[in-house]
Formats: structure tokens, sequence, C-alpha cells
């Protein structure tokens, strides 16, 4: 037995020392490659956010008892006439011609069939919102349900005046009258009352407006004219004119946050400010060294308010979108009752992926095309109205799976 | 088969193909060497002394892990012999994550005898007293730390990733030994050993709690209640707020040889241990043994650091109320989420003493003499690592001849790995007894070629163990025995 023992032990330790080579690795041809790719996911935004929250109420914000939200702009100075501005078409004859502010403006007309009229040009003007480049790339329809325009003005005049005012909102080639049929002003009855102070207000039942405002104009001309008729013979002595010579007035606009929006799209193209201009090798932020990135998104939205986004990378050599991301469904709106305010809140889960795909073709094009588009509840079928107590309620988190380079 | 073999047979089966892994060199239980002694204090060498000289002696590597291989780590042939990592795009990363455990553990355990001794006493007495220096490790790592690395957190999302096993405990310490062991009947012998243990350096972490909670919606809640204890020169920094800015290690302290000497000297940790052993014969043939050793601890007091974090944190995304209500930028609401994040982790440190335990381990054995000099012997051997357990059994086949030659060869069930061969080979020639002993036996090896050179690795890795090394020993207490036959006189 000891003998077997010995052979068992020389067997072993033969095996030992020759061993057995069960595989050969040649370390040369080790691929340098060394990356890792772990998904993570985590949370990178949220909020609680009301309408007051992100807008405050002020001088241009109205928030009213019942919340409702109104915007409020006010121009001064609007009417500025003094007796002397006021000419007798009988003693000039043909009353031609006004201030010009602007040349495109429309050569202020009157009517000279009374040779007992006093007639004022108000001075033409216009506003230049300078949104020309947003309203632009703003495709859609969009309509403001009650605008008004109040004129508040003090009047010295003892005699009837008839104010004719003009807005001529523009955008682009296309142009909306305010239409307004022209109104009188309440004056001062006796010589020696004070200049009365009155207002008038222009909305939808005497004009346009909601169509002017919800065009909406990139710039707005105002103009129009002040006549006064003379009863009999002219006095021109100032016996017309009561306490304040002049006659002045305001207009302060009103805008209540109801509207409606069918397919209000603001679309617009940049340059691909994510394309690497191989200046920076060193780039942590290189979008090739991602897989994958999503955003998740999601609302629980008490705003009558849906949104969804598009992104575009375009080639303009090629005239060709290379990869596109779209959330159609961002955000639903908020259902609401038949007066427009919001009854409940809408859930929604959207994400947004940006594949390899995607970020392979960043360098490979030279612009971006955002689309931004908003529908109120029912895609514009019905106006809505904003109170400043709505809210959303929305998380957005990340998953990002980076391509990390160990190398 | 009386129930109570039935038993035995299903606890032995259940120790086969449970987590099987331990740390000892089994193969020296029935070898006739000094070195057994310290598996268990009562068995005894067969010569009279035996002294242990620093390098001479030689020393002891056991390394154990419990999750990956060269060839886990290394693929062949993607494609033909060209070889790709587990960090190649090209690995199924999932198929390296299968190999991996919930509780991966590495183990290293290093022992350099500086010194032994032994004689025997009277006739059956012998004592024994060694030095040794001591590096003890354990380290566990869980399966969701590399989940986490390599696959992220979204594999987490609506449960838990779970760090609580996360484990590290580094010792180094010396150790002097002093034994005794003495047959107290014809059948029974016991054997004591007490250890002073003198701590040199330590770094040992205990994990209350460590995980991070995914909730779905990708919020995250941190939790962690954990406490780094040091013993080593470390110089903290701190923070206004006395939270511990950074740490470093002093090695201006060791820059003379006073001060080397004052580092390893750890005079000021001392620890105790013991090991206790017995050995029964039931007949010359059957020999059943027992033993537990490295009971002990350390009661680390020099240079020691606690570093604590404790607490929780909730994180569901930036609030960005603050940025739309225009109070606070972006940034700034991002600064407020890391400083509170910093606040509910912050990292406090002491210098309280702090007591590490030794893992202990218990063994029992059973032998059977086939001859007077071949034996075959069955050891199961548990080792205690704090909360985790550790076992290995060990067949063994056993010669003994005298003092001049020994040799076992064994088969363990280990580490969730049942291929392990072991074999030991003593011999003396003269005073010098040479051995070496290994329970692990690369079976198949692996040729790493790299430039012009190669070497050979096993392909199996999971366990390394290996004690080799060369004692002087002197006398034999075997003798031939010259009993007179016994004559009948009528």
């Amino acid at each position: 037995m000891i003998k077997k023992f010995l052979y068992l032990i020389f067997i072993l330790m033969t095996f030992l020392t020759a061993g057995c080579v069960k595989e050969t690795y040649d370390m040369n041809k080790l691929s340098k490659k060394a990356h890792i790719s772990p998904t993570m996911a985590v949370s990178a935004i949220k909020g609680d956010i009301s309408f007051s929250d992100i807008v405050k109420a002020g001088d241009t914000v109205l928030f009213g008892q019942d919340k409702s939200v109104t915007l409020i702009f006010k121009i001064d100075s609007v009417l500025d006439l003094s007796l002397a501005d006021f000419v007798s078409l009988k003693n000039t004859g043909e009353f031609s011609a006004g201030p010009q502010a602007d040349p495109n403006l429309p050569n202020p007309l009157f009517d000279n069939s009374k040779s007992t009229q006093l007639v004022a040009a108000i001075k033409p003007d216009s506003i230049d919102f300078k949104i020309d480049e947003l309203l632009n790339n703003i495709t859609g329809t969009f309509g403001i349900a009650n605008p008004s325009i109040t004129l508040n003005y003090s009047n010295p005049f003892l005699l009837p005046v008839e104010l004719k005012l003009n807005f001529t909102g523009k955008r682009k080639d296309k142009t909306v009258d305010l239409n307004l049929t022209p109104f009188s002003l309440i004056h001062p009855v006796g010589l020696t009352d004070p200049a009365v102070k009155g207002s008038f207000i222009i909305d939808k039942s005497n004009s346009s407006l909601p169509d002017l405002v919800s065009l909406p104009p990139g710039k707005l001309y105002f103009y129009g004219k002040a006549t006064m008729d003379l009863p009999g013979k002219a006095n021109v002595d100032g016996s017309y004119i009561s306490g304040n010579s002049r006659l002045t007035g305001s207009l302060e606009v009103k805008l209540p946050l109801e509207f409606r929006m069918n397919n209000f799209r603001f679309a617009d193209t940049l340059d691909n400010f994510m394309k690497d201009d191989g200046g920076n090798k060193d780039n942590a932020l290189n979008p090739e060294n991602f897989k994958l990135l999503r955003v998740n998104i999601t609302a629980k939205n008490g705003f009558p308010l849906g949104a969804a986004i598009k992104m575009s990378l375009y080639d303009s050599v090629t005239h060709t979108i290379k990869s596109a991301v779209d959330a159609t469904g961002l955000i639903a709106p908020a259902p609401v009752d038949s007066n427009g305010k919001v009854t409940g809140v809408t859930e929604t889960s959207t994400s947004i992926e940006f594949t390899q795909t995607f970020f392979s073709n960043i360098n490979k094009t030279d612009k971006i095309i955002f689309f931004f588009t908003l529908n109120t509840t029912g895609n514009g079928a019905k106006d809505i109205k904003i109170y400043s107590d709505y809210r959303i309620n929305f998380k957005a988190s990340l998953v990002v799976k980076p391509d990390i380079n160990l190398n | 088969m009386p129930g109570k073999y039935k038993y035995l047979l299903i606890s032995i089966l259940s120790l086969i193909l449970a987590d099987v892994s331990a740390q000892n060199t089994q193969v020296l239980y029935f070898m006739n060497l000094p070195q057994n002694h310290l598996l268990n204090p009562a068995l005894r060498p067969s010569n009279s002394v035996y002294i242990g000289l620093p390098v001479l002696s030689g020393f002891n590597i056991n390394v154990n892990n419990n999750f990956v291989n060269f060839s886990d780590v290394f693929l062949k042939g993607q494609p033909s012999d060209s070889i790709i990592s587990v960090l190649n795009p090209k690995y199924n990363i999932d198929d390296f994550l299968a190999k991996i455990k919930n509780k991966n553990s590495l183990e290293p355990e290093v022992t350099v005898p500086l010194f032994g001794l032994g004689f025997s006493v009277g006739k059956t007495g012998y004592v024994f007293f060694d030095v040794n220096e001591r590096i003890d490790g354990n380290i566990v790592i869980p399966k969701d730390l590399f989940k986490l690395a390599f696959k992220g957190n979204e594999g987490f999302v609506g449960s838990k990733i779970d760090l609580s096993s996360l484990r590290g405990d580094l010792k180094y310490y010396r150790e002097f030994g002093l034994g005794y062991s003495k047959d107290f009947t014809n059948k029974l012998r016991f054997g004591v050993k007490g250890k002073l243990l003198f701590g040199v350096a330590a770094a040992s972490i205990d994990n209350k709690a460590l995980g991070i909670t995914v909730n779905n919606d990708y919020s995250h809640t941190f939790n962690a209640d954990i406490t780094a204890n040091f013993s080593a020169p470390l110089k903290v920094t701190k923070n206004a707020d006395k939270s511990v800015e950074s740490i470093v290690f002093d090695d201006s302290r060791l820059d003379n040889g006073s001060g080397i000497a004052n580092f390893i000297s750890g005079k000021k940790n001392i620890g105790l241990g013991l090991d206790l052993g017995a050995t029964y014969d039931f007949s010359e043939k059957l020999i059943v043994s027992a033993s537990i050793t490295d009971l002990g601890f350390i009661k680390w007091k020099k240079d020691v650091t606690n570093l604590k974090s404790k607490g929780k944190f909730e994180f569901s995304g930036l609030n960005i109320l603050d940025v739309v209500n225009g109070t606070k930028t972006i940034d700034e609401v991002g600064q407020d989420m890391i400083d509170s994040l910093k606040n509910s982790f912050k990292v406090t440190d002491s210098n309280t003493a702090f007591t590490t335990f030794l893992p202990f381990g218990l063994s029992l054995a059973g032998s059977y003499n086939l001859t007077k000099s071949f034996s075959v012997g069955v050891l199961s051997y548990s080792r205690f690592i704090g909360k985790q357990i550790r076992e290995s059994l060990t067949l063994s086949a056993n010669m003994n001849l005298g003092n001049a030659f020994s040799a076992s060869i064994s088969y363990t069930a280990e580490n969730h790995k049942y291929d392990n061969l072991g074999a030991g080979l003593a011999f003396r020639p003269g005073i010098f007894q040479f051995y070496i002993v290994s329970d692990r036996l690369p079976v198949t090896w692996n040729k790493i070629k790299s430039d012009n050179s190669a070497v050979l690795i096993p392909a199996n890795w999971n366990t390394f163990n290996l004690r080799l090394g060369m004692n002087l020993a002197f006398g034999n207490r075997i003798k031939k025995k010259n009993d007179k036959p016994m004559v009948l006189v009528e």
C-alpha cells in the first residue's frame, strides 16, 4: 500500500510540475477597448407651480376677485388736442394732409361736407412690438375672446366732439382694422363747467377688436380725427372751451385671458449648438458619448393648455432631416366646463427619447428645428379662461446611458 | 439506516452542497509536522524538539475569492484568438454578472512565522511557543455594487440597491502564542494555546445600513449608517462645522527608524487569543479530534480614527419653484441640494477605541489508520467571520513514515468548488524538515503571454493556498516497541 501511495504522490507531483495548460491567452491580442455603459435613471426637476407663481399681479397683470386674469396695457397721451389743432374746413378748403409719422400710415381723410365743422387730426402713431420674427414663425389659430380698450378722456369743449379712431394691426402682409364706428364724447354744458372726464369702451360689440388682437399684430397703427360741429356761425374766440383748454385722452387695453388656440405652433431654426466644433476633444458632454438619453415627464396639468414639442436635426446642405425627437402629447390640457373654466386635472406621462442614432447625427447636421405647439382644451373649439390658481404639477426624470471610455 | 446516521449523512451532504468556503490548510491536519498544532493545539509532532527560524520557517498564504476567475474577466476567441476584457462592449456583461454572487468575498491571509519552538515535556506533554506576523483581511462586495457599476441603477427601479453587506476588515497584528498539550488519559489528549496579540494597524468597516432605494419615479432615498474604524497614522482635516474634509496617511510618522519601530511595535493595541483542542483515540486505528482556533480579539487604542456617517436623504429632483418665481437661480437650487446631501451624510470623526474579533475556526476531524503509517481522514473546518460562516470538508489519505517523510493528498469541497485536490509533502534529511502544503493544486493552468514572456496561472483561482517552509527538527518520540511477548506460566 505504501508503494502504491508513493506512486500516487509521484503522479501528483508530476502533474503539479508539468501542469495542464487549459488555455493560452495572448495578451498582445487583447482588445484595448474598455467601456462601460451603465443606465442611470434619476429625477431631474419637479415643480408644483400655480399661475400666480409664474406671473405676479401688478400694473399689467390683474387678478380679479374671482381669480380671473386680465392683462392691462396703458397708452398715455393718445389724445392731446387744443382748439388750435382744429381746422375750419370752410376757411382752409380741402383738408388734405395731416402729420405723417409713418409713410405706411393711411392718409387721414376728413369729411368736409359740413362747412361748419372744425376738424383735428389725431397724430398718427404706431407701436412696434418687435415680434415680427417671432410671428413669422407662428402658425395656427389663436383667438382672444373678450378684449377691450377703454378710452379715458378729458373734454373741455362745450360743443359735441365726435371721435373717429382707427387701429390697424399688421402681421406680415395681413392687416386687420378696428372698424370702430365714430362716437361722441360727453362735454361740459355751461361755460363755467369744468372739463368733463369720460370714458368709452371699445370691444367686440362695437368693433373688430377681437380679430385685431387675435391676429396677433406685430405692429399696431393708430390714427383718427376729432370733429366738432359748429352751431351756426363759428365763434373762434375760445367760447367753445371750458376749463382745461386741451382735449386729452389715454387708452387702457384689457385682455382677459380667455382665448382659444388650435395648433398654435412656434417653429424656429437654430444653428446646431450641440455640434462638436472640434475645439475641445475632452468635452465631457460629447453627444457621441451617449447611447441613450431619455427624458420622462409626468404632469398633472390643471391648465387648459396642452403642449407638444419636436426637435429635428436638419442638414441644410442636403435639405434633409436626419433625426427627430417628437413629444406630441407632452402635456395634455385640463378639462373645462361650458364657461371655459378648468374642472379637473389631466395626467400625462411622456418620454422623449434621444437615441444613439440621434446623437450620431448631431455632428452631421448644421441646423436644429424646434417646434413648440400649444392647444387649448378641445383643440381650440371653444374659449378657455385662465385663473390665477391654476396649477401644474410635474416631474421630469432623466435616463442616461453614457458610453464611458476608460482608456 | 438508523435515524441518527441518516441525519448525520444529511448534515454532511448539506455541508458539501451549502455555501462551502473556508480558509485554512486542511491537508496539514493529518501530517506529522509541527505546524499542525496551529490547527489543533492537541496535535503534536513526533519530533522531540522543533525550531522555526525567521524567513526559513516559511510562510502561509491564503487568498479566497468566491466570484471570479481569470477566464471570467478575459474572454478568448472574439473573434479567433483575440481577447476581450469584461470592459469590452462585445462582452455580454450579463454573463459576467451571472457569475457574481450576492456576497462576493475576498479573504487574504498571510502568516509569516518569526519564530517557533516546540519541545516535549515529560512522557506526553508538549510545549510550543511561536511568534507570527499575521495579516488578515476580509472584504465583502455586494453584487448590487457590480450591477450598479456595469448596468446602472435603472435595473433597480422599484427596489433597493442593497449595500448593507459591504464590509471591509483588514488587520495586521503580531501573535505570541504559548501552548501546551498533554495526554490526560490513554485515549484523551488536550491542548491549549494562549495568545497575546499586538495590533499594528487595522481598518474596519462597521456597516449597519447602506443602501439606495430607487423608486418608480426615479426618486432616490439614500440611507447610511456606517462607521469606518482605523488604527493607523492618519491625518484628518476638518471643516469649520467639524465635519471631515479630508483624510490622508501621515507618512511623516514613518520618516525615521524610531517612527517605524514605534508604528510596528503595536504595544498599545493589545488583544488576546485562545486555541483549544482535543483528540480521542477510540482505538489504535480510529482517532477523532476537535479544536477551536483563533478565538480572540484586539482592542485598538493607538492612532484611532472613527469616521462615522449616518443619515437619510431623499432626492426627487430639483424643485424649480424658486427658479420659476425668481427667488433663486437653477445653480443655487442645485447647490442647495448638494449642501443638503452633504449635511445629511456629514462625516464626523472621533477617537474611540474599537475592538475587532478574529475570525475563529472550528475543526472536527476523524482519521482511521489503515496501517501503521497510512491513514485516511475526514476534516470539517468551519470559519466564522462575523455573521458569515465558511465551511469546508476535506477527505484525505495520509502517510507518515516516522519523522522522515510525511505526505498527504486530499479532496476538499470548498468555496463553491468541488474539484479541489490538495497535497502536502514533508521530508526530513537530518535535522532539516522541509514541507510544502497546499489545499488546492491547480489541475489546469492558463498560460498568459505578454510581449515575449509567459506565465502560468491557475485556471481557477478562487482559492489560493500555500504553506511552505523549513523546520529544524530534533529527536523522535516514535520509538520501536521493545515489549516482550507475554508468556503464560502454568
